[in-house]
């Protein structure tokens, strides 16, 4: 069963069920959870354009982490900065230093445009992933 | 469900700050860099230039522009950056105006230097501002009012193959003073709203002063040799296209739509195209990629004749030369620790305005020889061609996401970084 589960939030609902989905499981398998949060920045010409206020970021986490210990869930919380087109990867890394062996996302579900200007996160962690992914549900 | 009458309030603001000064690109790199190119041909035919002369004026340009970058968080730190901004775009405006009334070559190839410093100084001090002008919760705007301040570089070129053109049918050559006249009258009249702007945006302390431990660039020496070879090859089409059209004898409008068309594709793609499809690259590909696309842009002209060839290179390559600095900027940031990256991307700016200040003088030389413009734009095609083979030699090794401190949540028992 599954002992280090990484759940990586971005402050939607989508990624509150994931939390929730993750809080459940975890306490089923008495397994360790990190939060990880990523604070994203983007390029736009030469420019690296922050896209998450740097208190917002550490509150949401925060946040995230409390849920989960007044759940008695053990977690703690991972804050890394990134460039957007880069958050997939840094789930990858942050689950191969927390030694996971399950990453819980939480799935936006959107049109073929508007996945283009934001490419879901999601699908990229669970190709690219060499551990377990659960894709939390779309509502609940 | 509709916007509440508060946050519409908001956001228009928000907006009209971003293209406010949006007025700074549009003075500074549209009117004081690129739209030479529309005035070169009959600058060198009414003061009998030779192309390398010509070209000169650009390296002139490049030069102030290495200045200016390397200094402008100088100016800001010394004269505060709404001044630094401002008067960037003052200064621009006084060195159109200027040019308008010289046919003095030295003295043109000071206004050239002088613009391209204040274009520095302006754009660098600018990007910032935008990047600022969006505060509190949805930081996700950022970008996009960022977006919008750089399509200021294409509304500029646009506006410029309006203005130049409609000079040069009223004066025919020697138009080429009432053009720098009108883009120096659009730019009097663009100090206003810049000014305006720059007041609603908080000022910071300038970028530029972040400091770490020493950090060697030697793993980015592909890209900085791509970035050389991309601004010679890429700048010696930009300077001299017009010209070529014009010696296969397209006409003032034809070569003002070229213009226009290359102008719009360069805001659209820099706006909806390449951050996307560079974020999705590793390594050199992304270079090499958009050196391969601005060479497939340059070709048509130099293939064929006609109106058709034109607008396709002014689609392909307007849609594609602005992806240059994109392409560095991410792998600057995933190759380089954060303490390094404003000093790597300065330095990555260097490397490009070098090839910007080299380019158009040995284009310029070649088009004085047996071969012609059309020889001098080969350049172009050779120096993309092995730019981007040299970028296919990038490897990344990323640098790491980087930590931040989360003290309530607890430190992470492993990073891995």
């Amino acid at each position: 069963m599954f002992h280090r589960i990484l759940v990586a939030v971005d402050g939607t609902a989508a990624a509150q069920r994931a939390l929730r989905t993750t809080s459940e499981l975890a306490l089923l398998t008495s397994a360790k959870v990190r939060v990880l949060h990523i604070d994203t920045s983007d390029v736009v010409y030469d420019t690296v354009v922050g896209l998450e206020d740097d208190a917002a970021a550490h509150q949401l986490l925060d946040s995230a982490v409390a849920t989960l210990r007044q759940a008695g869930v053990p977690a703690d919380g991972e804050l890394l900065d990134g460039l957007v087109a880069d958050v997939a990867q840094a789930v990858q890394e942050a689950a191969k230093g927390f030694a996971a062996d399950l990453i819980v996302v939480g799935p936006h579900h959107r049109s073929r445009l508007a996945t283009w200007f934001s490419p879901s996160v999601s699908d990229a962690v669970a190709h690219q992933s060499r551990i377990a992914v659960l894709f939390s549900a779309a509502e609940g | 469900m509709t916007a509440s009458p508060s946050l519409a309030a908001k956001q228009r603001p928000e907006f009209l700050i971003a293209l406010g000064l949006a007025a700074g690109p549009v003075v500074a790199l549209g009117f004081t860099r690129f739209a030479y190119a529309l005035l070169l041909p009959a600058m060198r035919e009414k003061l009998h230039w030779s192309y390398a002369a010509a070209g000169g004026m650009n390296t002139s340009n490049a030069l102030g522009y290495i200045i200016g970058a390397a200094t402008a968080a100088w100016w800001s730190r010394r004269f505060g950056a709404r001044a630094a901004f401002v008067g960037g775009i003052v200064i621009s405006a006084l060195a159109l105006l200027a040019s308008a009334a010289t046919d003095n070559f030295a003295g043109l190839t000071v206004l050239r230097f002088i613009g391209g410093l204040s274009t520095a100084v302006t754009f660098v001090v600018g990007s910032a501002f935008a990047s600022r002008v969006h505060s509190g919760g949805q930081q996700a705007r950022s970008a996009s009012l960022v977006g919008m301040y750089m399509a200021g570089v294409g509304i500029g070129v646009v506006l410029s193959g309006v203005v130049v053109p409609a000079a040069l049918t009223a004066w025919g050559v020697s138009g080429w003073q009432a053009g720098w006249l009108l883009m120096g009258v659009l730019a009097v009249l663009a100090i206003g709203p810049a000014a305006w702007a720059a007041r609603q945006v908080p000022e910071q302390a300038a970028a530029g002063a972040a400091h770490g431990g020493r950090v060697s660039l030697k793993p980015l020496t592909p890209t900085f040799v791509w970035y050389v070879l991309f601004g010679a090859g890429y700048v010696s089409y930009m300077t001299f296209v017009i010209a070529l059209l014009h010696s296969q004898g397209m006409k003032v409008w034809g070569t003002a739509t070229f213009f226009i068309v290359l102008g719009v594709a360069s805001a659209a793609a820099t706006l909806l195209v390449w951050g996307r499809v560079i974020g999705r690259l590793r390594g050199g590909t992304a270079p090499a990629l958009v050196s391969a696309v601005v060479l497939i842009g340059v070709l048509p002209v130099l293939l064929w004749h006609g109106m058709g060839a034109a607008i396709a290179s002014a689609i392909v390559f307007g849609g594609s030369f602005m992806a240059g600095p994109t392409a560095v900027t991410v792998l600057a940031r995933r190759m380089l620790p954060a303490h390094a990256w404003t000093s790597g991307i300065a330095l990555l700016t260097v490397a490009f305005s070098v090839g910007q200040a080299v380019g158009p003088l040995v284009s310029g030389l070649l088009s004085d020889s047996s071969g012609g413009i059309a020889k001098g734009l080969w350049l172009s095609v050779v120096l993309l061609a092995v730019s981007a083979a040299v970028a296919l030699i990038q490897r990344e090794r990323a640098a790491g996401h980087q930590h931040q401190e989360t003290a309530a949540a607890g430190a992470p028992t492993a990073a891995g970084h």
